[in-house]
């Protein structure tokens, strides 16, 4: 080659390639432009070319395999087409080898050589004898294509050519790397427009359909942008709210709370969780839950209606409020978040007082501590648990209550609440209480009735005694009970009895009793009476519930009790005997004495000299009269102790004291006693046996007439009065002015035989007694102030009287 | 009747006779028995009560007192206790209609002489004052 070309060839080529790179750049990114570069810089090498040369470009794909985009402006359609898509490994040409074997090949002639057949089918009818392909390289050394040159008559490139050739060839590479790479920019570009128009048409697609209100607001809490869900949920579209705040839709008593919370949003806060309520446009409210992240100017916030929710909220709260039981609620630390209504009604503590620890002091000072320790450990465990406590009522009342508590725990396993009940078990209490205590009366009342007590199931022939009944067998509590053991026990001459009772038992269901002995085996004897109840258990089984008593002590006793009574009935019988024949006695030896006295005087005056006739005459006289005084006596004594039925009656106590006076008023009189009557009018009438009452107003009157017998110092008056005695009584008092008696004579006035009359038998004041006794009545005696003694008796009106129905009708007993 | 004359030869002189003191409150005795011991020649005077017998200043000159028993106030075994606490050794004859034996075994052991139930006939009266005189 020479060399001293170069620079005028260099010189003469320069204008063309940079003309070829201007119109490379004019082209742009279009492939066309590539391809006119080309064409331009093939046409600059045949231009430059002495000789006669065609030139083509042939670049290749991406990973150099094929032909493609042919360029051989002076060759003509079907040379390009019939080259392009000509795979490199066919080796059909020398551009084949050129891209294979990276470097120039020169064919000084097609003819020459039998490899180049294929190569002729296109070169010969163009007239190609021969050829060279040199590789178009990258910058970075990739195959590019190749350019190739042709000449119509066999030879080898010329060295000026070759040069020439080897400048364009760098132009050409030039131009196919970039268009490679504003290809590839241009295909970037365009996927990365795809990919954000279609991102951007999800997003508003999301936005669009979302049923969440979202909003973006500028910090001052103005609307930006709103989504359809306003319209759909609220009614409320971009236009309306644009440019206006959020306040102006708040409700009035969230407008402070969601203030707060958009300060603390501002203020750096990067995510925010709160609830409001907004207007919707038909100006109903509804409640939104909202999630809102601000940046340096704006707030984007999602929003969900919750406004059902909260209804239903509101549903619970109102169920949890009206169950008929305390409900609550409490932190994972203890302390108190909610309480019932119920709660709050029943303890009568407001919320502001309950909150925190504050509901301790509705608990009972005893029960706290226990409480306070149950629920620490709860707390520390997380284990659910209950506890009974005493609660107090808002009236001050304290009750029983089961407290129960369950951990509330979120998916990780924390517990995030605890929900308790309090349920009132005061009255399970109570019944439980009184339960136990009847239990115990129970077996108290058995151990100390020495009554024991059994059930007898038929179906089963089950058995069970209590304890007692075991104390009374001597049998070791607990042991099974059987009719063999029962045997074992039961008298033998009992055992029949005890085997009738059983079938009787089995036969029917009838309540029955029977009474039978225990041999113990000390030989003992006991005495048991027992009274079975036939019933129908749960089932409808036949059961026996039975008492069995131990009734050998009040055997023993009874038969006791028989023997003294009877005794005693002897001893009285004795005893009134006696008694009477001595009252009778000294009634009758009283005269007798002074007949058998006066008959001896009255003998020895006769039998004197002279004989005393007038002695002897006045001591027959009174023989005789002291005869009729015990005749008088026995007639006494015969109306005292005669057995008359008494006669009850309604009876005017006045008609019958005014009887008695009139029968008596000689006898009084004749005694000089001056008789004073204070009858009352308005006496209620009393019940009773007229004559027996009028038998006691006459002893009395009597009685006071002859204490008075001797008085000669003072008027003998005697007074008699009539009057209500309380509500339900009538009094009679006679009152005299005698001998009186004195205290120790209290007593002794009212027992048989003592008197203070010459002439009395001592009865009268007894037997008055036992009348008015019998007469639910009763008679005593006083001192008076002055001289003398009253005596009093009152006896039930007939009102009262009438409830006492059974009026002793004999008065005998009292002698 | 033998012994009725001995009797006899005090009957001449009655401030010389033996006082004999009757306390009954049953009136028909006071009447008969100071008759009759007239008769067995004796003073007598009666008293329907212990007390009056004892405010009656005829306590010294009494050599034998027959006494009731049962008498309202001071009954006869109560005026005896008296007696014998005031040192006065007067024989007594009890008289009473009630036969209890042991108020009469009570007042023969206070001392007293005689102890007659009533009725009793004028030969065991005789005797126990003569009884009561020799005491």
């Amino acid at each position: 080659m020479d060399v001293s070309y170069p620079e005028p060839e260099a010189a003469r080529a320069q204008p063309a390639r940079e003309k070829a790179t201007q119109v490379a750049q004019e082209a742009g990114a279009e492939g066309t432009q590539l391809t006119k570069v080309l064409e331009f810089l093939c046409r600059a090498m045949e231009d430059a070319s002495v000789d006669r040369v065609v030139a083509c470009i042939h670049p290749v794909n991406e990973d150099a395999t094929m032909f493609r985009d042919t360029v051989a402006p002076s060759l003509g359609n079907s040379y390009r087409e019939s080259t392009n898509g000509v795979l490199v490994t066919s080796m059909t040409g020398p551009c084949c080898h050129a891209v294979a074997r990276r470097q120039t090949v020169v064919v000084p002639d097609v003819t020459a050589d039998p490899k180049w057949v294929k190569f002729r089918e296109f070169a010969d009818p163009l007239g190609i004898r021969s050829a060279w392909s040199a590789p178009i390289f990258s910058n970075d050394g990739k195959v590019l294509g190749t350019f190739a040159h042709y000449y119509f008559e066999a030879r080898d490139p010329s060295p000026r050519d070759e040069r020439m050739a080897e400048l364009l060839n760098r132009a050409a590479g030039v131009a196919i790397e970039r268009s490679r790479a504003e290809a590839a920019l241009r295909e970037l570009n365009e996927t990365l427009e795809q990919r954000v128009q279609a991102e951007t048409r999800e997003r508003l697609q999301i936005w669009n359909v979302s049923q969440d209100l979202l909003v973006v607001a500028g910090l001052d809490g103005k609307f930006l942008s709103i989504n359809p869900a306003w319209k759909a949920t609220l009614g409320w579209s971009q236009e309306d709210l644009l440019g206006k705040s959020v306040q102006w839709l708040l409700h009035p008593d969230d407008r402070e709370r969601t203030h707060t919370e958009s300060d603390r949003l501002t203020n750096g806060h990067k995510v925010m969780r709160f609830e409001n309520r907004l207007r919707a446009k038909d100006g109903s409210y509804h409640w939104i839950s909202w999630k809102a992240v601000p940046d340096s100017e704006r707030i984007y916030a999602m929003g969900r209606d919750i406004t059902e929710r909260k209804h239903a909220e509101e549903k619970l709260r109102h169920v949890i409020d009206t169950i008929p039981t305390l409900a609550w609620c409490n932190l994972p630390d203890g302390t108190n978040e909610f309480l019932n209504k119920n709660w709050h009604e029943y303890t009568g503590l407001p919320p502001g007082e309950s909150h925190g620890w504050g509901w301790q002091a509705a608990f009972h000072p005893e029960d706290l501590p226990p409480l306070l320790e149950k629920w620490r450990g709860m707390l520390v465990s997380g284990e659910p648990g209950e506890i009974e406590a005493r609660l107090r009522r808002h009236d001050g009342v304290y009750r029983w209550f089961l407290i129960r508590a369950e951990p509330f725990r979120e998916e990780g396993g924390q517990i995030i609440r605890w929900y308790g009940t309090s349920t009132d078990i005061d009255d399970r209490k109570r019944a439980e209480e009184q339960l136990r205590r009847s239990e115990a009366f129970l077996a108290e009342g058995q151990l100390l009735s020495l009554t024991g007590s059994f059930s007898w199931k038929m179906a089963t022939g089950e058995i069970t005694w209590s304890e007692q009944l075991y104390r009374l067998y001597e049998f070791e509590i607990g042991t099974p009970v059987t009719f063999e053991l029962i045997r074992t026990r039961v008298h033998p001459e009992d055992l029949t009895l005890l085997e009738k009772m059983s079938e009787q038992a089995r036969n029917g269901e009838q309540d029955f009793e029977w009474q039978y002995r225990l041999l113990m085996p000390d030989s003992s004897i006991k005495y048991l009476h027992a009274v079975a109840h036939a019933r129908r258990d749960q089932n409808g089984q036949l059961e026996y519930i039975a008492t069995v008593q131990d009734v050998t002590q009040r055997r023993t006793s009874e038969e006791a009790l028989a023997k003294a009574r009877l005794e005693l009935t002897q001893l009285t019988r004795v005893m009134s005997l006696a008694t009477l024949t001595a009252s009778i006695a000294h009634e009758v030896n009283q005269p007798l004495s002074g007949i058998v006295t006066n008959a001896s005087t009255c003998l020895r005056m006769l039998a004197s000299d002279p004989p005393n006739i007038d002695g002897a005459r006045e001591t027959a006289r009174r023989t005789i009269r002291d005869g009729n005084r015990a005749s008088d006596v026995i007639t006494r004594l015969r109306a005292l102790f005669s057995k008359k039925d008494a006669v009850l009656e309604a009876l005017d106590l006045n008609d019958a004291t005014r009887e008695v006076i009139a029968l008596c008023l000689s006898e009084i009189r004749r005694n000089q006693v001056l008789l004073r009557s204070e009858l009352a009018h308005d006496l209620p009438a009393v019940i009773g046996d007229r004559v027996q009452l009028q038998q006691v107003i006459l002893n009395l009157l009597r009685n006071g007439s002859e204490a008075m017998c001797r008085v000669n110092d003072r008027p003998r008056e005697l007074l008699i009065v009539s009057e209500r005695d309380g509500s339900d009584s009538v009094r009679l008092t006679v009152k005299d002015a005698g001998i009186g008696f004195d205290l120790g004579g209290m007593d002794k006035i009212f027992e048989a035989f003592y008197t203070t009359k010459a002439d009395g038998m001592g009865m009268g004041l007894s037997i008055s007694r036992s009348i008015i006794e019998n007469h639910h009545g009763r008679l005593w005696a006083t001192r008076n102030n002055g001289p003398g003694a009253t005596f009093c008796f009152s006896v039930p009106c007939a009102s009262a009287a009438s409830a006492k129905t059974e009026i002793q009708t004999r008065t005998t007993d009292a002698a | 009747m033998a012994d009725s004359c001995a009797m006899k030869s005090t009957e001449r002189n009655p401030a010389e006779r033996a006082l004999v003191a009757v306390v009954d409150d049953d009136e028909s005795v006071r009447e008969s028995l100071p008759d009759l011991l007239t008769e067995l020649g004796f003073a007598t005077r009666a008293f329907s009560s212990a007390e009056e017998f004892l405010a009656s200043g005829s306590l010294d000159q009494t050599k034998c007192l027959i006494l009731d028993i049962a008498m309202p106030g001071m009954t006869g075994l109560d005026l005896q206790q008296q007696l014998n606490d005031r040192e006065r050794k007067i024989p007594i004859i009890f008289i009473t209609a009630q036969k209890d034996g042991a108020v009469r075994d009570r007042a023969l052991e206070q001392g007293a002489v005689s102890f007659l139930f009533k009725p009793f006939s004028d030969t065991a009266l005789l005797e126990a004052l003569s009884k009561a005189v020799r005491s």
